[in-house]
């Protein structure tokens, strides 16, 4: 057990939210207390915060842990993902989040309920609540890794240990500060990862050279050193990810709630600068770290998550590795406090206001805790039986599909609550039945990612019944109208 | 130290020429840069 790291690393999550959290306390101390503080930050953030914030919400498991996993079997391809996530940028600040913030909505669910009534909101908010919280599984799995990884424990211990943190993290902070703990972890992971590698350089049996000549030793490793060493890869993994990840969170909550703490719509457009770079570069490290653990046989016997925490326990100086324990454990937990804090927000704002019409914001932050710290116990509960962090992400991606292409057409084109309620059903059944029910495999199309299939179906399923079932001009339809007949 | 290098390079590139071209459609995406409310414009 590393006591002396694992201690550290403990103190500095405890006094970077204690510290933060008083900071941001003393300084509201003064200022007139804002309805929805604790989940929407009062709003008011500039760029820069709002696009870290957006940066680290959509950075987590998958980017980290997840990846080094990843590089096991696609080397550093897996540096796609982060590229992929660039394109989520995109879309949440340029094209959604702008259109979002335009209906006055504060929540995903909102703006759903706008386009498609209330009930179908409600519905979508339902699926993307548990969704999120399949996630939140997933953050929990890589906090359990960190805690496994620095102590000894079974992986299950850590899982509980660190899902008990988690919730702490999440209850103590709310949005505003967890704002600001995002910049303090951005510009510690950055610091700690590049430590890492240069380390590494030294540490690593043979250096980096010998990692790559490893790897081309073999033809059936030697494609996974380059970017574009596998095309299949790029088409059933990268292209995917880029679509699964656009959709999913142009619309859902998670990217959302960053969005709506911002000044204005400038801010929001601003902050791809911040947002896109800090996100999309993240990657390169531990793809780069996960093919060293993998080129190492010495490693291979931990499976593809725990070989690259075990190596770098054993090859790093403890200093730089309780930078990078620090810095992994508090974008996962961050991760998982936004994260965390999306369906809590859903169920407080959307659905307790269904019993409670009048309910005060103070009902509201309570049954928001209430839910946090549910979503904790089942997280622990489930994390053990997660399959890749990777391909769990982007096959709940796939889910968001059809809700994202009926809000375009419901927005630009007509509302047809029936017309989407049917794509919604049948493009979920065909990716169930595609992935978890092994039509995919019976087929033999393994590299047709589900969310090919997730377009596809919402595509020709929402256009047909668009067309043909009746409903009311598209929401900025009727407002385009008006303007230019003003 | 050529692999590192390469994918370094290579994928800050690609970042941030994603990232200038989603600034370039977000100037396409005029609707986007102004605040009113949709529903507010309706009632004025």
């Amino acid at each position: 057990m590393n006591y002396v790291v694992l201690i550290a690393v403990i103190l500095y999550e405890i006094v970077s939210i204690v510290g933060v959290g008083l900071l941001v306390a003393r300084k509201d101390k003064h200022k007139v207390h804002q309805e929805g503080s604790f989940a929407f930050a009062g709003g008011g953030l500039p760029a820069s915060l709002v696009g870290i914030t957006l940066a680290l919400t959509l950075l987590g498991s998958a980017h980290n842990w997840g990846t080094c996993q990843n590089a096991a079997s696609m080397g550093v391809i897996a540096v796609w993902f982060g590229i992929a996530c660039v394109v989520m940028m995109v879309v949440i600040t340029q094209v959604t989040g702008p259109w979002m913030r335009r209906t006055g909505a504060k929540t995903s669910g909102e703006f759903l309920g706008k386009i498609f009534g209330k009930t179908s909101g409600r519905l979508i908010s339902c699926i993307n609540a548990a969704l999120i919280i399949g996630m939140c599984c997933l953050e929990v799995e890589t906090i359990a890794v960190t805690f496994s990884s620095l102590t000894g424990w079974s992986y299950t211990v850590g899982a509980v240990v660190g899902g008990i943190f988690a919730v702490l993290y999440v209850l103590l902070a709310g949005m505003k500060e967890i704002a600001w703990l995002n910049l303090i972890n951005a510009i510690l992971m950055y610091v700690s990862l590049i430590a890492v590698f240069i380390c590494l350089c030294f540490g690593l049996p043979g250096g980096w050279d010998a990692v790559e000549a490893t790897m081309k030793a073999s033809q059936d490793t030697a494609w996974m050193t380059s970017l574009f060493g596998n095309s299949a890869l790029i088409i059933g993994f990268a292209i995917p990810t880029a679509l699964g990840a656009s959709l999913f969170h142009g619309v859902a909550q998670t990217g959302y709630q960053p969005i709506v703490t911002a000044k204005d719509n400038k801010t929001v457009k601003k902050s791809l600068w911040f947002a896109g770079p800090i996100n999309g570069c993240f990657c390169i490290i531990p793809a780069l770290i996960g093919l060293a653990a993998f080129s190492l046989v010495a490693y291979n016997k931990y499976g593809s998550m725990m070989m690259t925490p075990m190596m770098l326990v054993e090859l790093l100086p403890k200093p730089v590795l309780g930078l990078l324990m620090a810095g992994f454990l508090g974008v996962d937990l961050s991760s998982f406090a936004v994260m965390a804090l999306a369906p809590a927000t859903i169920i407080s704002n959307d659905m307790y206001t269904l019993y409670r019409k009048d309910a005060t914001e103070k009902q509201k932050t309570l049954i928001s805790r209430v839910c946090i710290v549910i979503i904790g116990v089942v997280s622990i509960l489930v994390c053990n039986f997660q399959p890749a962090v990777v391909e769990m992400v982007n096959w709940s991606f796939s889910f968001g599909v059809p809700i994202f292409v009926m809000v375009i057409i419901g927005l630009w084109w007509k509302i047809s609550q029936k017309a989407s309620i049917i794509t919604f059903v049948v493009t979920w059944i065909a990716v169930c039945i595609w992935s978890t029910f092994g039509l995919q495999s019976y087929l033999g199309l393994a590299n047709f990612h589900v969310t090919y299939i997730a377009l596809i179906c919402s595509l020709v399923v929402g256009i047909i019944t668009t067309a043909v079932l009746p409903g009311r001009p598209g929401l900025f339809r009727k407002s385009t109208s008006l303007a230019q007949r003003v | 130290m050529a692999m590192c290098g390469m994918t370094a390079l290579s994928t800050i590139i690609i970042v941030f020429a994603i990232t200038a071209l989603g600034i370039v459609i977000g100037k396409f995406n005029k609707f986007g840069d102004s605040d009113s409310i949709v529903g507010e414009e309706e009632q004025k």
